[in-house]
């Protein structure tokens, strides 16, 4: 899928508010694909100039190799039928039952009856909710809402997803569940999947790649793991940040306080991904290099399935010998971030550090 | 109390009454459920946008809104004597009931239309589908309550209306509460027919309101 150069204004009664401005985006078949930003950044706008709910002024949007931008009404209903979409508030009908609900896309892609029923049967299995066919959207909760949206979604086969923040109105629970359902239809139905969200957590738990979107333009995209590792844009770095949320002890804030103004003393970050998180890193420095290392705090976490480990340190010996440990962990593939300002990230009413 | 040719005379009454509001309330839906959905479906950013036709639809309904019912029912009588042959009795006056009702039809379809979720019919257009099915598939059955309610508010009002047209010449039981109510004094006559009318409304009104409940799944 490919989006070239797509541009969108929203005119007003007073004012012109530019949503878009010449985005472009290529993602791969079988890849999910996350576009996180602000609240405002243009992301729905975004996503909906996917299936041309919103009709970009400029550019071009192609799905499998057809350039949607160019078709006409009726041949893009066609196509619309093979792109799902799920939504912040689900968008159920009221009116119909769970399962009526999940066949509606069957309806409009005129499957005979019998063929309807038991797809939609197979499809309440997948998301674990046979027992709920015949209830309201009403009586259920905002997961299995959700549950129903993804297997309506995925009714008609689709090859592309289109999810517009499907978990900001869920708890951090639901949340996560909704996500690893998503990761598992990835997987198991090779599906593509666009994941607009505002948050760094969800991108981190099922995200190939990521583009970071502000004030419709994109600021920084790639590979998850090398945006984590390195951000170069403020926001993506500021929103890392806020994601990563590592609660340091006040003793660790005072020695970051206090390394910060000697210089046999620095305090850095160290990332690992994947296998240099297996490595024994920490004690060949001192080893080799004299330099003492004092571990203020330490979080292991997964990016996707890769071990991503964070870790704030203290080295202490002679500069030389810091200098050359901050080269030789740099070596292995290990970021180092070194950090001279604490007030960046240091908020002291909570006591903790945002990493 | 009444002799049994009295209460004959308020039996057919009631039945006249009846014959107009019924068949005036099921046309005037047949023709304002239709402009109802094209003053929705013609609105900026729904599904056929069109100012155009939206302009025309929203002034048609408003002249139709604005004449009161007496000048509409003596205004339109050449055609109503071309429809049905005859300006008076209570074939007749289905004529300018149904005229009266459609705008008023046409304004409550667009109320309850619009009452429903734009992000369902986003989804439905997500699905693929068509201006036509997401009218019949969805706008109508998410308003359904709402639309239900709308036409007992119709059926209500028609019945008032029923009886104006009933007494310059339309049957009913306005007739009869001028005829002998009014004409001969018959103050029990007059008594009986607005008994009738006030348990018609209530009638109508639990009826409508029975109809819409069992049509509502939002909050169950
Ligand atoms: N139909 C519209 N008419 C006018 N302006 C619009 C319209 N839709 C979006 N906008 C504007 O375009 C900009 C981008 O909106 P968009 O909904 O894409 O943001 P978003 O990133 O999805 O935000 P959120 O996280 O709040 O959903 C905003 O400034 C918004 O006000
Ligand atoms: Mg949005």
């Amino acid at each position: 899928m490919r989006l070239e150069s797509i541009s969108k204004a929203f005119e007003t009664d007073s004012s012109r508010v530019i949503a878009l401005k010449e985005v472009s985006l290529h993602v791969a078949p079988g890849e999910i694909f996350g576009i996180i930003g602000l609240s405002g950044a243009g992301k729905s706008t975004l996503v909906r100039c996917i299936n041309m709910l919103e009709v970009p002024d400029q550019g071009k949007v192609y799905v499998d190799g057809t350039e949607i931008s160019a078709l006409g009404s009726r041949e893009l209903r066609e196509v619309r039928k093979k792109i799902g979409m799920i939504f912040q508030h689900f968008n159920l009908l009221s009116s119909r039952t769970v399962l009526e609900n999940v066949i509606f896309p069957l309806e409009i892609a005129k499957l005979p009856k019998p063929e309807r029923a038991r797809r939609g049967e197979k499809l309440l299995e997948l998301v674990g909710l046979e027992d709920k066919k015949d209830a309201y959207p009403s009586q259920l909760s905002g997961g299995q809402k959700q549950r129903v949206g993804i297997a309506r979604a995925l009714a008609n086969d689709p090859k592309v997803l289109l999810c517009d923040e499907p978990t900001s109105s869920l708890d951090p629970q639901t949340t996560r569940s909704i996500l690893r359902l998503l990761d598992t239809i990835n997987k198991n139905l090779g599906l593509t999947i666009i994941l607009i969200t505002h948050e760094m957590e969800a991108i981190r738990q099922i995200c190939d790649k990521v583009a970071v979107i502000e004030d419709g333009k994109v600021v920084e995209s790639g590979r998850v793991i090398d945006v984590f590792i390195s951000p170069d844009h403020e926001t993506t770095k500021a929103m890392i940040r806020g994601s990563s949320h590592i609660d340091a002890p006040d003793w660790a804030i005072e020695i970051l306080e206090a390394s910060a103004k000697a210089s046999d003393r620095q305090v850095v970050r160290l990332s690992f991904v994947g296998e240099s998180a297996g490595r024994p890193v920490i004690s060949s420095i001192a080893r080799d290099f004299g330099v003492d290392i004092n571990i203020l705090t330490a979080q292991i976490d997964h990016m996707k399935s890769v071990p991503f480990g964070v870790m704030l340190v203290e080295l202490s010996g002679n500069s030389g010998g810091i200098e050359k440990s901050i080269d030789y962990l740099r070596r292995l593939g290990v970021s180092v971030d070194v950090i001279d300002d604490i007030s960046d990230f240091v908020t002291k009413e909570n006591g903790g550090a945002n990493l | 109390m009444f002799d049994s040719r009295l209460v004959q005379i308020i039996v057919g009454s009631l039945g006249e009454t009846l014959y107009m509001v019924g068949v005036s309330c099921g046309l005037a839906v047949v023709f304002g459920l239709p402009i109802g959905v094209i003053l929705v479906i013609t609105e900026k950013r729904h599904i056929l946008e069109n100012p155009c036709v939206n302009q025309v639809f929203q002034a048609v309904v408003n002249i139709g809104r604005s004449i009161p019912f007496v000048i509409l029912m003596v205004a339109i009588m050449p055609f109503t004597r071309l429809l049905t042959g005859t300006s008076i009795g209570t074939t007749a006056a289905i004529v300018p009931l149904t005229i009266a009702a459609i705008p008023f039809v046409a304004r409550m379809v667009e109320t309850s239309l619009r009452e429903v979720d734009p992000g369902v019919v986003e989804a439905a257009q997500a699905m693929g589908a068509s201006p036509w099915e997401i009218i019949i598939k969805v706008l109508i059955p998410e308003a359904k309550p709402s639309l239900i309610l709308g036409v007992t508010i119709t059926a209500i009002n028609l019945v008032g209306y029923s009886t104006m047209a009933g007494a310059i010449g339309g049957g009913g039981l306005g007739d009869l509460a001028v005829r002998y109510g009014y004409q001969r004094f018959r103050g029990d006559v007059m008594l009986a027919t607005v008994v009738i009318l006030v348990l018609l409304v209530q009638g109508v009104q639990v009826l409508g309101g029975a109809l819409a409940k069992k049509a509502e799944h939002r909050r169950s």
